[in-house]
């Protein structure tokens, strides 16, 4: 399920760029591939960038990179070699100067050598979000047409007074209208939308799916035990009883998948069991006790905040103190729970052997009364602790050297596409251990992916909007990390909608990187003089992008400029819901919901 | 632990004045935008070092004890980016000025950004098809009829460009108990301001309009206390990080800092100006054929300053923080009495962006820019033309006003809309002509504007501290001067 998001977003990256090729604005290579990309039609967005090489590799010179972002269900293979094998042959005037002998080869034996470099450094999305993008290039510009032509239909309407007062009757004038108008004949079915979008919106489908991939999976697991043990039943019935070798063999394969039985309802209940305390203790608790809630926004506050306060330095390290011995008590409870839950309940009775039910029963209500006690004086002293004097939140600066400084050439890259969607590279590296970096970032890219995919579906990562496509890569054997976006607005407020709205994710899949110092890839372009750290974090997920000032410089820092930009569609995230809802208004059931979107979309 | 942060009650007294308050009381207003000649940098700090000792630039202090002790006149200098080079300052390679001050309003890429295209300004802050940069901004307010606190600038020093005070700025309308700003179209200005929290600048007023709304009332006061760092710089911000502050070559071995560690920038703000005149005639048509009340949704308030929502009474006046208390998403999330594209809807969008009330604001709180700027009117050949000097201080160009001109204002796809701000900037009417749709109306409905504004000129300005004022026009720091050449050629 995520390969079909990842494959979505793809990047070529190629390195010994010579930088013969010209690719400025009004080339030939660069018309040559808008006319490409256009003419294939399943590439939404496209852009060239090059990336300059790290400062210990051994050739200096700077990478390629091709961004592609392409409609759903295309192999990349497939995608590679359309635009590869396109007459124009506008890849191979992008890529000839790798061969700078060849151009007089055979056209078809060009082409299946640029082929299997580009597949060779393909690399596909190890993570990657789709805002609005699920539609069509082309769904999005015939719900465009139809959103322009019920504007102008209503203009000519309103200035005609045929309508009055009624909104009722003007909108199922316009249904009606619209529905009449042979030019929208595709409009008449709904909106094409990606499973989870469309059917798959529900909770009650996401809920499903999950628990029976369970079922399926206790299902298999317990077959696996079963027929084996049925085989050798009928078997016996049959022919007597086999070879004992035959029936230890069953036995084993019985027993092991009793245990895999076991295991995987206890793993599941265990997993419920932690779900239900984090519930009680982060939304029940915090619902039902004023008290409990304004201390758990105050530790929020105290871990997320940017400078350093005695506040938040005792808080961090008092967390650190009190919540590493649970975290690991819990994972030992749920660990010996999974795999050997006979040792709980021993451990139990040998506990409670010498006790009687009423001592048993006192000491569960003195835990409760303890623990009461202990969030009581934890919150007294939470409360107090805003009269000891400012000096316990009096704020220390933290000195972010070169800060708030942006390279020409991306303030000019930014300048030129403010009216269309915004775009960005960020190149950066990897902490060492490489290894240990990119596998945290890739299960963090995998989470992300699939919230994406299934939960965040209205066009919105967490509650940051206007992403068209984000998509990161690690590259080169592990040593670098790519990120890719579309969206919309500027970049500083793209940074306030991840400080703001998306702050697990981005620090989850930015906090394993750094900004090693590098060369520009050419001239005019940015170069890392200074080396730059993430923001530090606290418990992985807090502080660490709330700190806008170091993090905005690290990003900004780490941005390169594209040389080529192609985008199918220059509607913004919010243009393209609006059009596609309009379609379902006019051509759908004709009620005040649908009523109410007509009139607002031409009021817009 | 590292540097303790400085405290803002410990530095009223280092703070320009007009952080603190726009002078209201002080009707006149005059603004200079002097370029220092060629050669005459010594000349010109000494101007200004005079001029500075004169006391007239008032400190935050001082005004906040004008309620008791009216101040008669007042003055705010603040300098550009290639201002400050040409008076010998050296940006610290540490910590060196934002781009967006440092590449100034006027370049290339500021037009792009701030969706300028195409410009034909008389001046700016950088050298270029408008003329020599302009170097230094002097602000001057005055009681009215006292007269200019500056005659006349050294023509021998600066070249000068004088933007006078509209006198009919201030006027006394029907049901009003005091004179009231208004700009040129008629409608009450320098309303909606942000609060700075620890440095009030009307302390006297928490909006409780009966004790069954005090708790609303509270919190809609709430909405518009904003943190002091978003507005001055080196404290906290709506982030709650405190805000960057650049440093010079020289400051450190000064002395002046008032705070221990403090850089040059630490009590400063950055001004984002710009001359905006205002076709009054084509406003007055547009008022004629479409009639008062549209004009009013043109700027999502009535010429009285109350909001749409509101039903004037003259019997019961408000006060300014009152006439802020009001919220959109609950009462009109669609823009049926306050549409989505009128100006002041769009230029502070308060409840309505985020994915609650609270975010909202929040995010809002992000954008916020303390105004300052005054009507200005300008008499040249027989003609008289009206603008506003529009004045905008905040802590970070890019976070603020730029965003705000940039994704809100000059935005036509802001919040699904397909025209932009019906005031802001000038588009051509042939491909893209202004427009502002206004929904609720019976079958909703659209009217077409004139281009009612033009920008004349911008640029954004360094004010500083006082002591970082007179380091700028004072002769501490003999690095400053030893490398004032450098600083030149590293100006844009």
């Amino acid at each position: 399920m995520l390969k079909i998001v990842r494959q979505q977003m793809i990047c070529i990256a190629v390195p010994g760029w010579n930088g013969t090729t010209d690719l400025s604005e009004d080339s030939p290579v660069s018309k040559g591939l808008y006319s490409l990309f256009r003419d294939v039609e399943v590439v939404q967005f496209a852009s060239i960038a090059l990336l300059p090489a790290r400062a210990d590799a051994v050739d200096k010179r700077p990478w390629l990179m091709l961004e592609l972002a392409i409609e759903e269900g295309i192999d990349p293979y497939d995608m590679i070699y359309r635009l590869v094998y396109h007459w124009s042959e506008a890849m191979w005037s992008l890529y000839s100067s790798f061969w700078p002998s060849d151009a007089t080869a055979l056209r078809s034996e060009r082409n299946d050598k640029l082929h299997k470099m580009l597949m060779k450094h393909l690399s596909i999305a190890d993570g990657g979000f789709i805002g609005a993008r699920d539609r069509t290039a082309r769904q999005i510009e015939k719900e465009q047409e139809l959103l322009e032509w019920t504007r102008d239909e209503a203009r000519a309407m309103k200035q005609a007074m045929l309508y009055g007062d009624d909104r009722a009757a003007f909108a199922l004038a316009l249904a009606q209208r619209a529905f009449q108008n042979r030019r929208f004949g595709w409009a008449l079915d709904p909106a094409p939308r990606s499973y989870w979008r469309g059917k798959g919106a529900s909770i009650s489908a996401k809920a499903g799916y999950v628990l029976t991939l369970f079922v399926l999976w206790l299902l298999a697991v317990w077959l696996v035990g079963a027929v084996p043990r049925g085989a050798l039943g009928i078997y016996t019935w049959l022919f007597g009883p086999p070879y004992s070798g035959v029936t230890d063999v069953v036995a084993f394969i019985s027993m092991a998948s009793c245990w895999v039985l076991g295991v995987s309802i206890r793993i599941v209940l265990a997993l419920l069991g932690l779900g239900v305390l984090v519930w009680l203790l982060l939304i029940a608790l915090p619902a039902l006790s004023r008290t409990w809630r304004r201390w758990l926004e105050s530790v929020g506050r105290e871990l997320d905040r940017p400078t350093e306060t005695w506040s938040s330095w005792l808080t961090y390290r008092i967390g650190l103190l009190l919540s590493v011995p649970i975290a690991f008590a819990l994972v030992a409870l749920a660990f010996a729970f999974i795999f050997s839950p006979w040792t709980i309940v021993d451990a139990y009775k040998a506990w409670t052997a010498n006790l009687f039910g009423w001592q048993i029963i006192a000491l569960v209500v003195l835990a409760i009364v303890v623990l009461i006690c202990a969030v009581g004086l934890l919150s007294r002293i939470n409360q107090d602790l805003a009269m000891v004097g400012n000096w316990f939140f009096q704020p220390y600066e933290e000195d972010v050297l070169r800060a708030q400084q942006v390279d020409p050439s991306i303030d000019n890259s930014e300048g030129l596409v403010v009216r269309e969607t915004a775009h960005m590279v960020s190149l950066t590296d990897l902490r060492s251990p490489n290894g240990w970096s990119a596998w945290w970032i890739r299960v963090s890219l995998r989470i992300v992916t699939l919230f994406g995919r299934v939960i965040f579906t209205e066009s919105r990562l967490g509650s940051a909007p206007g992403i068209h496509f984000g998509h990161w890569h690690i590259i080169e054997d592990g040593r670098r990390y790519l990120f890719c976006s579309n969206y919309d607005g500027s970049f500083g407020g793209y940074l306030d909608d991840f400080i703001n709205g998306a702050t697990i994710g981005t620090n989850l899949a930015w906090r394993w990187t750094t900004l090693k110092p590098r060369g520009s890839a050419a001239i005019g372009q940015p170069a890392v003089v200074h080396a730059r750290s993430f923001p530090p974090t606290r418990f992985i997920v807090f502080r660490g992008v709330k700190c806008e000032l170091q993090f905005k410089s690290y990003a900004r820092d780490s941005m390169l400029p594209h040389m080529f930009r192609f985008d199918a569609r220059k509607e913004s995230v919010d243009q393209i819901n609006l059009a596609t809802g309009l379609r379902d208004a006019l051509f759908g059931a004709r009620n005040d919901s649908n009523d109410d979107l007509i009139m607002r979309a031409i009021e817009s | 632990m590292k540097a303790p942060a400085a405290h803002l009650a410990h530095h009223f007294d280092d703070i320009q004045g007009m952080l603190r308050s726009g002078y209201g009381w002080l009707q006149d207003s005059r603004f200079w935008l002097l370029t220092i000649r060629d050669g005459k940098e010594t000349a010109a700090r000494a101007w200004l070092a005079k001029f500075v000792e004169s006391g007239v630039v008032a400190n935050a202090e001082e005004v906040g004890k004008s309620r008791t002790h009216p101040i008669a006149k007042a003055a705010a200098i603040a300098f550009s980016f290639s201002g400050l080079a040409k008076l010998g300052c050296v940006e610290d390679t540490l910590h060196p000025f934002p781009t967006p001050f440092r590449s100034g309003m006027g370049s290339d890429a500021r037009a792009l950004l701030l969706r300028d295209n195409p410009r034909a300004w008389r001046w700016s802050d950088v050298d270029g098809d408008s003329g020599d940069a302009v170097h230094v901004l002097i602000a001057e307010w005055t009681e009215r009829d006292v007269g200019p606190i500056i005659s006349r600038p050294d023509e021998t020093i600066f070249s000068a460009i004088q933007v006078d005070n509209d006198p009919c700025s201030f006027q006394k309308l029907e049901g009003d108990n005091e004179e009231k700003l208004r700009e040129a179209f008629g409608f009450r200005d320098g309303l909606a301001q942000p609060v700075i929290k620890g440095l009030k600048q009307d302390d006297s007023f928490r909006p409780r309009r009966s004790e069954k709304d005090k708790k609303q009332a509270d919190t809609l006061y709430d909405d518009s206390v904003v943190q002091p760092g978003e507005f001055i710089l080196g404290y906290r911000n709506e982030y709650d990080e405190l805000t960057y502050c650049p440093d010079v070559v020289g400051w450190r071995q000064s002395g002046l800092a008032n705070h221990h560690g403090g850089r040059f920038a630490l009590n400063g703000s950055y001004l984002a100006v710009r001359q905006i005149e205002q076709d009054v005639e084509a406003f007055s048509a547009f008022r004629q054929a479409n009639g008062q009340d549209i004009c009013n949704k043109l700027m999502g308030r009535q010429d009285n300053g109350w909001p749409l929502a509101w039903k004037y009474d003259p019997s019961n006046p408000k006060t300014d923080s009152e006439l802020d208390a009001f919220r959109y998403r609950v009462d009109d999330a669609n823009g049926f009495t306050c549409p989505k594209g009128a100006h002041i809807r769009r230029v502070n969008p308060r409840d309505t962006l985020g994915v609650d009330i609270e975010s909202s604001i929040k995010s809002t709180k992000l954008h916020r820019l303390l105004r300052r700027g005054r009507p200005y009117r300008e008499d040249s050949n027989g003609e008289t033309r009206k603008g506003i000097f529009f004045i905008a201080c905040n802590a970070d160009l890019e976070r603020q006003f730029e965003f705000v001109q940039q994704r809100w204002a000059r935005n036509p796809s802001f919040v699904n809309l397909h025209a932009d701000d019906p005031f802001v900037g000038s588009s051509d009417p042939q491909t893209f002509p202004k427009a502002l749709s206004l929904p609720g109306l019976p079958s909703g409905g659209e009217v077409s504007l004139a281009n009612f504004t033009t920008t004349l000129g911008g640029g954004y300005f360094f004010l500083p501290g006082l002591a970082a004022l007179k380091f700028i026009v004072g002769e501490e720091g003999a690095t400053k001067f030893a490398t004032s050449e450098v600083a030149e050629a590293a100006a844009p």
